[in-house]
């Protein structure tokens, strides 16, 4: 049975401009994708990234992990838009069976010289989505200065195109090293 | 006294839950209002006289000391005109309400205190002047923003967006709660003369709803903050830093545009002249 428990999460997107960060937001929010389709602004569509609907599969509150799982279209999802209108700012609420989640979103600036700006983003966000070009050669690179500075659980987004699979990488800075995790998920 | 604070609130449709007590300021109402708050017969406006008093003697006073005297104030009102929350009539946003009434009536009475606040930021504030001087010159080409979403006329662009910030100003509007409201307007404002914009250049576009996103809003929140020569926004950030909690700084729409206004000013702080003909070049 559903309560009326309501988790409320700050996401940060973070990652270059045109790599399809507003892509996964409109996709998650509104439900809407087209590959090819100038929906916006700042670079060429490009066909790196096909978003799924993610749904928060457990938090685990003692280490600040919250996992997030990528699933297909779920209906159970409310379509609450911010009256912002801006895909810079949207908001999401999922019903799950024993609470609700509301995501707020934030759409950071992915130029270079915006990187500076980043953390005044992400402060108090439960997690962040970096999003990439895996095909880019100089991505590890990015990532290393993005992940010296968060401090908390970081959720990698990225598809191979050639296999048409996505993978997400979990991020646990809770260990001294940090680690990496890596999981499939079937396009 | 106040259990209709919520019904007017035709001008601010843009406003997330944080800010769904806000209404705009009821002349009428709110001249009511501060009779019974300032009736020295009641204990708020002796309370308010004392506090006076402290101001004059004391011009240490920081927006933190400001904010807990509001704070309290507000709650001593509505505890005394039995409003708290063990009462069966009580609504969720009496207390936000009637703090902003509050604000609205003390906030306009302290500005010699608000002057001192602004002055201790001041040396910031003349670094920004400076870098303002000759920022205000570059074009929206220059400052990154896109050229579909660019105005016609430099002078002209987005000039709702400009006027919503000039009022955000800690000087002019009459609470910190009022200049918030003014920037989430702002920021609105961004977003639908940048679509009208956008389909001036490009009118074969299907989407008619999300033109922008993070990567292209940034460029013209800094055109619109420079075009708009404010130069106390260190004071206002202070201001607001030590006003709100951090629910209202850090989440929310409120939050967001917190951001976007702190991360502008940031920006333009740490920019000389030579960044813009490399990143003109590079970053477009």
């Amino acid at each position: 049975m559903s309560s009326n428990k309501t988790f409320q999460f700050k996401l940060v997107l973070l990652g270059d401009t045109s790599v399809g960060k507003s892509s996964i937001v409109i996709r998650f929010v509104k439900g809407q994708f087209s590959e090819f389709q100038e929906s916006t602004i700042g670079g060429k569509p490009k066909s790196l990234i096909v978003v799924y609907y993610f749904q928060p599969l457990y938090e685990n509150a003692e280490n600040k992990i919250f996992m997030i799982v990528f699933l297909k279209r779920n209906n159970k999802i409310l379509s609450k838009q911010s009256n912002l209108n801006t895909a810079a700012f949207l908001t999401q609420t999922v019903p799950l069976n024993d609470c609700t989640v509301k995501f707020e979103i934030w759409d950071t600036a992915g130029q270079e010289r915006y990187h500076s700006l980043a953390p005044m983003y992400y402060r108090g966000a439960a997690a962040a989505i970096i999003v990439y070009d895996i095909t880019s050669q100089v991505i590890i690179l990015k990532l290393s200065t993005y992940t010296k500075s968060l401090f908390f659980f970081l959720l990698f987004l990225c598809k191979n195109n050639k296999k048409d699979e996505f993978f997400f990488f979990f991020y646990v800075p809770k260990n001294e090293k940090g680690y990496i995790c890596t999981r499939k998920i079937m396009g | 006294t106040n259990t209709n604070t919520n019904t007017n609130t035709n001008t601010n449709t843009n406003i997330d839950d944080a800010f769904s007590y806000f209404h705009p300021l009821d002349n009428g109402f709110q001249v009511l209002f501060e009779q019974l708050l300032l009736d020295p017969r009641f204990e708020e406006g002796r309370i308010i006289t004392k506090w006076k008093d402290l101001e004059k003697k004391n011009k240490n006073l920081t927006m933190r000391n400001i904010s807990r005297f509001l704070y309290h104030l507000t709650q001593t009102l509505l505890k005394n005109t039995e409003l708290t929350s063990d009462k069966p009539y009580f609504q969720p946003h009496f207390f936000e309400a009637t703090h902003l009434m509050i604000c609205r009536c003390i906030f306009p009475r302290s500005k010699e205190l608000v002057q001192c606040i602004v002055t201790k930021n001041s040396e910031k504030d003349i670094s920004y002047s400076k870098q303002l001087a000759w920022m205000s010159e570059l074009t929206q080409e220059q400052l990154g923003v896109d050229a579909r979403l660019c105005g016609p006329k430099h002078s002209t662009a987005y000039a709702q967006a400009i006027q919503h910030i000039k009022e955000v100003e800690i000087g002019i509007c009459l609470t910190p709660q009022d200049s918030v409201i003014g920037l989430i307007e702002a920021v609105h404002s961004i977003q639908k003369t940048a679509t009208a914009y956008y389909h001036d250049h490009c009118p074969n576009a299907q989407d008619k709803d999300i033109v922008v996103n993070g990567d292209t809003l940034f460029p013209i929140v800094v055109f619109c903050v420079i075009q708009s020569t404010v130069h106390t926004w260190h004071a206002w950030l202070h201001c607001m830093e030590n006003f709100f909690r951090k629910e209202i700084l850090y989440f929310g729409q409120s939050g967001f545009c917190f951001t976007l206004l702190k991360a502008t000013i940031s920006y333009v702080m740490s920019r000389t002249p030579s960044h813009f003909t490399s990143d003109t070049k590079t970053d477009t």
